[in-house]
């Protein structure tokens, strides 16, 4: 009889970066980034580099939590059973150690070195991801992205105040844009993972009230966000570049969930798969056009309805 | 042998990179510090 040693698998940094959420991370520096650009006034740029900082790693610790708290209905659906805990990488404490440390220490930073404004913003994004977002709604009610959307919303916002140390109405503006644009941009990719999220017990809109009901919700909601989208411009706080990439693509979104509502295929979804790739291409290109119109010096429009 | 040194290796990399993230920490907070008495100091 021989007796052999064998290494328990060590959790690399890679396990450790995973659980950041990072394509979700680079939306987040994006949007933030987008705050920071688009606020009036002077922050010095190591400043800025701070506060962007602190965004990113709270985002990340958010998304850490948020894989530590849903770890038993991740490993039950497909599309994140080989997030690092559910496939065995790492103990579920020290994600939410990790998490948590970095999620304090975010916002502390952010306090320190930026401005108590941008702190509480930041630390009540991390609170309504993680408490009112997974731990409250995510497992109770199908309006849970909508409310929940309200987190991912907000870096814009946390972005301006670092510069400004308040907010205006143009952050908000930004806000709402993005808390519009995330029902629909969830709510596609859940018609073609609504058989994930029935397995899990997520009661996601498509699994509570069904396919047709659901595209319908995703047309409402884009024919509110593409004039939400132009309202910057509209209000005199972008000018023609973002116009242009608002109602272009903004267009162009409001075709793709005319599409997903005359979609027929229940099993492959391909309207709802091209709705999501163009989400992400509107508001990337939104947000890209905003930094382009600062950076350039572009003027604001200056049409009627501007305050 | 091989599952040992992948062990070791493994490890290192992580304290490493644990390491670095720390001198970077401590990095960026000497620098804002210095940012911060400059501002303040109106300089």
């Amino acid at each position: 009889m021989s007796l052999s040693l064998t290494y328990p698998r060590v959790t690399t940094v890679g396990d450790f970066l995973a659980l950041l959420k990072p394509r979700v991370m680079s939306l987040v520096i994006f949007t933030g980034l987008a705050g920071i650009v688009a606020a009036p006034g002077y922050l010095h740029p190591l400043t800025a580099f701070t506060a962007l900082l602190c965004i990113a790693v709270a985002a990340g610790a958010s998304g850490c939590l948020n894989m530590a708290y849903d770890s038993d209905i991740d490993g039950l659906m497909t599309r994140t059973a080989t997030r690092p805990i559910p496939m065995g990488h790492i103990a579920r404490e020290d994600a939410l150690t990790f998490g948590w440390t970095l999620s304090i220490g975010a916002v502390a930073t952010m306090g320190l070195f930026v401005n108590f404004m941008a702190a509480g913003l930041l630390a009540f994004t991390g609170f309504f991801y993680v408490v009112v977002y997974t731990l409250w709604l995510k497992r109770r009610t199908a309006q849970n992205i909508v409310i929940g959307g309200l987190s991912g919303a907000l870096p814009p916002a946390i972005g301006w105040a670092a510069v400004t140390g308040d907010l205006s109405m143009a952050p908000l503006l930004l806000v709402a844009i993005i808390f519009m644009w995330t029902p629909p941009h969830f709510w596609a990719l859940s018609l073609w993972r609504s058989d994930d999220y029935a397995r899990a017990g997520v009661p996601m809109l498509p699994v509570v009230k069904g396919k047709p009901h659901t595209r319908l919700q995703i047309l409402l909601y884009t024919l509110v966000l593409v004039p939400l989208g132009m309202a910057p411009a509209a209000l005199g706080f972008s000018g023609a570049l973002y116009l242009a990439a608002a109602a272009g693509i903004g267009l162009w979104f409001l075709w793709a969930a005319i599409g997903v509502v005359r979609e027929r295929d229940d099993i492959k979804e391909p309207a709802a798969r091209r709705l999501f790739g163009v989400s992400l291409v509107y508001l990337t290109a939104l947000f890209a056009a905003l930094i382009a119109e600062k950076l350039i010096g572009l003027p604001a429009l200056s049409l009627p309805l501007a305050l | 042998m091989k599952d040992e040194e992948r062990w070791v290796r493994e490890r290192r990399k992580r304290n490493i990179a644990l390491a670095l993230m720390l001198a970077g920490v401590a990095v960026l907070f000497f620098l804002m510090s210095i940012v911060q008495w400059r501002e303040h100091s109106g300089q």
